[in-house]
């Protein structure tokens, strides 16, 4: 099995930190990835630069065959990669509907000036069809910016999955959540990974030990072990950098 | 429907107009209507930038002034006849534009507004420098060409009803192709790098290459309304590229209603008017300009236009 996604010696300094440090990192098809670590730890870097917002100083990103180190957002974007961000981000002056709309109008290049919008039928299909599999109909009309900080987050959801993308970056999905919209978020997570490669940064670790297949834990910008969630559970590096390495502690 | 009849009274009323004036006042009144019409287009331009892709530029005289000088040197200088010398005002104003856009779009917010300051000052004094050619602040007069000449027929912008309804025409067929084109997908994908210029990368945009599209044809529509203004006044001068113009046209765009079609066209018609009323018994009519200008931005900060919709809505439900 060949990894989807493979990073070589990726570095990325900020003045003197060193936020990513020589990383590297290979992740499996068929599973739900998570990337874990304490603050600073490198991990929404990464996803900025795997997703094109900065460029690395150093290293090479490959995705499935292409190479996306030197691409821009948007061509990076239309291979397939989507990515929903930490502080919840959409069209707020815009419906539902046409969040949606424009996400998978964008995708495919639509750009005539001198066809309606109402005329593309297939897009408006997806549409409705994606907001039927998140429940959002009843909001398709309702401006994106006067949702509930849940429904706005299960709309980025369907932004991300409304393409057929081939890979998914969740940036702390449930971050600020009810006990409920956690719930309702995760469960659609575990759905959408048996179509399409899924990558999560989460700090809940109740969440990420529950969905997570293959665990990543970073700190200071490097890689500090990776396995299944019990692996993880059990190395020693992992329990110091998150709890210290307090004697009490470790006695425990 | 509101939107529809509102639409359709405005039709009436700018198609019966040169009839309407002389029932109730003087026939001048009937070139300050035309002046509002191309105006309107004017606003309509920085409207475009502001209000559908949230790019605020201070610099759109600069395409205004191409287009004056463009049909202005075209018809004294090259000797074109009317059509292809009313083609070189939009297309120069439209070439210029997306030389200084491909510059200007890679910045946003104060950034732009500032850069396009500067390219609008730039070219005001080289115009003023190029006084053999372009007049400087005097400008350069021209003699207007027929519109038609054919087998005895004639059609000329010197009779000004004709003057008005080809203003009419040409204007309305720009307001017509922003609407085509705000229905679009490029509409849509202009609306949503407005909103949020992050999440449209992130779904695919090509930001830097919509942002110059809409700058492009922003420059085209004030290219057109400077085109429609040098035969209107039959001259072209390096004043009208000053930046005084465009803050003008930013007030208009913002009190009629930015991101709005017609808003612009209202807010233009309106400051027009207040101009020829109060000007001609205080001269220090800019007050009232500025001091309303400030309460539509204070009150209603969605400009007339948005007033309007907010309270029709409300008086629906």
């Amino acid at each position: 099995m060949n990894p989807f996604l493979k990073i070589e010696n990726l570095s990325k300094a900020f003045g003197g930190v060193k936020a990513v440090n020589d990383l590297s990192l290979s992740l499996m098809p068929n599973k739900i990835n998570a990337i874990i670590g304490p603050n600073g730890a490198g991990k929404t870097t990464l996803f900025n630069l795997i997703t094109g917002f900065i460029k690395p100083d150093s290293g090479r990103i490959f995705f499935e065959d292409c190479e996306l180190t030197d691409l821009p957002i948007h061509q990076i974007s239309r291979l397939g990669v989507k990515r929903t961000l930490q502080i919840k981000s959409v069209f707020n002056s815009m419906t539902v509907f046409e969040n949606l709309w424009i996400t998978l109008s964008a995708h495919r290049g639509n750009l005539n000036p001198f066809k309606k919008v109402a005329s593309y039928q297939s897009e408006k299909e997806r549409v409705e069809e994606v907001m039927e599999q998140l429940d959002l109909g009843r909001f398709r009309d309702t401006p994106a910016g006067i949702l509930s900080y849940g429904d706005v987050a299960l709309l980025e959801i369907g932004m991300a999955i409304i393409t057929y993308p081939k890979m998914i970056l969740f940036d702390e999905p449930v971050c600020g959540m009810s006990p409920q919209e956690t719930e309702k978020v995760v469960s659609k997570i575990t759905s959408i990974a048996d179509q399409t490669h899924v990558v999560i940064i989460e700090h809940d670790m109740d969440v990420v030990f529950k969905i997570a297949d293959e665990i990543t834990v970073l700190a200071f910008g490097e890689k500090l072990a990776a396995g299944t969630p019990r692996e993880i559970a059990e190395n020693q590096k992992v329990k110091d950098i998150y709890f210290g390495t307090d004697e009490v502690l470790n006695n425990d | 429907m509101k939107a529809f009849s509102g639409f359709a009274v405005l039709f009436v009323v700018l198609l019966f107009a040169p009839w309407l004036i002389t029932l109730v006042g003087d026939a001048f009144w009937l070139s300050i209507l035309t002046e509002i019409v191309i105006w309107s287009c004017f606003a309509a331009s920085i409207n475009f930038l502001f209000g559908y892709v949230g790019l605020l530029s201070f610099g759109q005289a600069l395409y205004f002034g191409f287009g004056m000088y463009g049909v202005a040197l075209g018809i004294s200088e090259l000797h074109l006849s009317f059509w292809p010398a009313f083609f070189l005002g939009p297309l120069s104003a439209t070439l210029i534009a997306f030389l200084t856009g491909l510059l200007a779009v890679r910045l946003t917010w104060h950034y732009f507004a500032i850069i396009t300051v500067v390219f609008s000052l730039i070219t005001y004094f080289l115009a003023l420098t190029f006084k053999s050619l372009t007049g400087g602040d005097d400008g350069i007069n021209f003699t207007l060409p027929d519109i038609l000449n054919f087998m005895g027929y004639k059609l000329s912008l010197a009779d000004t009803t004709t003057q008005y309804f080809f203003m009419l025409i040409v204007v309305a067929l720009c307001f017509w192709l922003i609407k085509i084109i705000m229905g679009s997908a490029l509409g849509r994908s202009l609306i949503a790098i407005r909103d949020n210029d992050v999440r449209a990368s992130l779904i695919g945009i090509n930001v830097y290459r919509l942002r110059l599209a809409a700058f492009v044809i922003a420059g085209f529509l004030a290219g057109v309304s400077g085109t429609l203004f040098a035969l209107f006044g039959r001259y072209a001068s390096a004043s009208y590229m000053f930046y005084h113009v465009s803050g003008e046209g930013v007030v208009w765009a913002i009190v009629g209603g930015v991101g709005t079609l017609l808003g612009p066209a209202i807010g233009t018609g309106i400051f027009i008017l207040i101009r020829e009323v109060v000007s001609s018994h205080w001269q220090h009519y800019a007050l009232i300009v500025g001091a309303f200008a400030i309460c539509i931005v204070i009150f209603a900060p969605e400009g007339i236009v948005g007033l309007w919709k907010k309270y029709s809505r409300r008086g629906r439900v």
